[in-house]
């Protein structure tokens, strides 16, 4: 898995330069919702503080939004099921909306919506490509 | 069935190093620290951005490209033709001018240029590979030839983020050639708005920054071209007319700016 997470960090920094569509927060949900694992809280604070540097932001202030975000994602998934295209959809449309609205991007509801779609491709997509069928790894 | 992993330990480890992080950061502790990643970051950045401009179907015809330059030296010539007019008439009136303050300008490459959609949406902000190492300030305007493209907001040891003037949050007086003086708003379209009702603002006329530099040479300096009145909206119950403006500066295709930095 490492290869692919040093790939999306860069990939979060190259495409940082060229769209504000926070690719980020569909990555993240994506990660939460299929490995349940705690390294994302350190994937959400490594790629908050690439985004800050990429964005001349305080550092942590992303990392700070990210970790809580993911928090709320493990919480949810405590009492109900997360693992569907539902809770993926809202969960980064969400996400993506409210990191947008604080950082004062335009477009926010369409940007959120595109993320959103994004998100479900990446979970369908990691899905399908590590078999997974219930709960595991 | 797999048990429930514990991560409320975690979360808050990560959070406190997120507070921690953004507390040296806001004093300033960790200049030393961001300025040595950025280096890196800017460096994928850049190259992102230039490989990106390359791509067959986002590079602009090097034939609209050359008629863009043009135009805006013809601008530049027109703009500064208008300047030299005024200087005189202040001169023939007067016996004196006001020299005109000593600029220097600083080349700066756009690093980052994002947009909702790559190539198709106009950017609201710029990434320049200039930061505070090279006197960047906050509130420094940023042109290409004389066009004001925006003004910087943020700054840091390597970087500059520059707001570009279509920005919502970029607001600026302005003035039409004619004189008429008013503000130009950035949003979905640059508007020119608070132009009293007894002034004649005419389609096709020229805007011009109407200069706002403080003491410490900060600000945007007067007469840099903002755009072209493209239509105007008055109705006679109103205190006010406003005008839609339309800028020479395609903010996507930008890859070059000057910053303004005074010198004195």
């Amino acid at each position: 898995m490492l290869p692919i997470f040093i790939l999306f960090f860069l990939l979060a920094v190259a495409f940082s330069a060229v769209t504000t569509i926070p690719f980020s927060v569909s990555f993240l949900v994506v990660s939460a919702v299929i490995f349940k694992k705690s390294w994302v809280f350190f994937a959400a604070l490594a790629i908050g503080l690439l985004l800050d540097l990429v964005n001349i932001r305080p550092l942590g202030y992303t990392s700070l939004a990210f970790t809580i975000f993911v928090f709320l994602i493990r919480l949810y998934e405590r009492k109900f099921e997360t693992q569907t295209f539902a809770f993926v959809f809202i969960a980064t449309f969400l996400g993506s909306l409210i990191y947008l609205l604080l950082f004062s991007y335009n477009q926010a509801f369409m940007q959120s919506f595109v993320n959103a779609v994004i998100g479900i491709l990446l979970f369908k997509f990691l899905w399908l490509k590590l078999g997974l069928r219930s709960e595991i790894i | 069935m797999k048990r429930k992993e514990n991560f409320f330990p975690i979360f808050f480890v990560v959070a406190f190093l997120c507070i921690i992080i953004l507390i040296l950061s806001l004093s300033g502790n960790l200049k030393f620290l961001s300025s040595f990643l950025e280096k890196g970051t800017s460096a994928v950045q850049g190259i992102t951005f230039h490989v990106f401009r390359s791509l067959p179907f986002i590079s602009e015809d090097s034939k609209i490209k050359d008629l863009r330059d043009e135009n805006l030296n013809l601008l530049s010539k027109i703009v500064d033709a208008e300047k030299l007019k005024r200087e005189n008439q202040a001169l023939s009136d007067q016996f004196q001018t006001s020299y005109p303050p000593s600029y220097k300008l600083l080349k700066a490459d756009v690093i980052g240029a994002p947009g909702f959609v790559p190539g198709v949406s106009q950017p609201l902000n710029l990434i320049l590979n200039k930061g505070s190492k090279d006197n960047l300030k906050v509130g420094l305007a940023v042109v290409v030839k004389n066009n004001l493209v925006g003004t910087i907001v943020s700054v840091s040891e390597n970087l500059a983020k520059v707001n570009t003037i279509n920005n919502p949050s970029s607001s600026f007086t302005s003035k039409a050639e004619n004189g008429a003086e008013g503000i130009v708003k950035g949003g979905a379209s640059l508007t020119l708005s608070n132009v009293l009702l007894s002034e004649n603002v005419k389609v096709s006329e020229i805007v011009l920054t109407y200069g706002d530099v403080d003491f410490n040479g900060i600000g945007i300096p007067a007469d840099l071209v903002v755009g072209k009145i493209i239509s105007v909206e008055r109705n006679p119950s109103d205190l006010f007319q406003k005008a839609k403006l339309e800028s020479f500066v395609d903010f996507g295709k930008l890859s070059t700016v000057f910053v303004y930095i005074n010198t004195k």
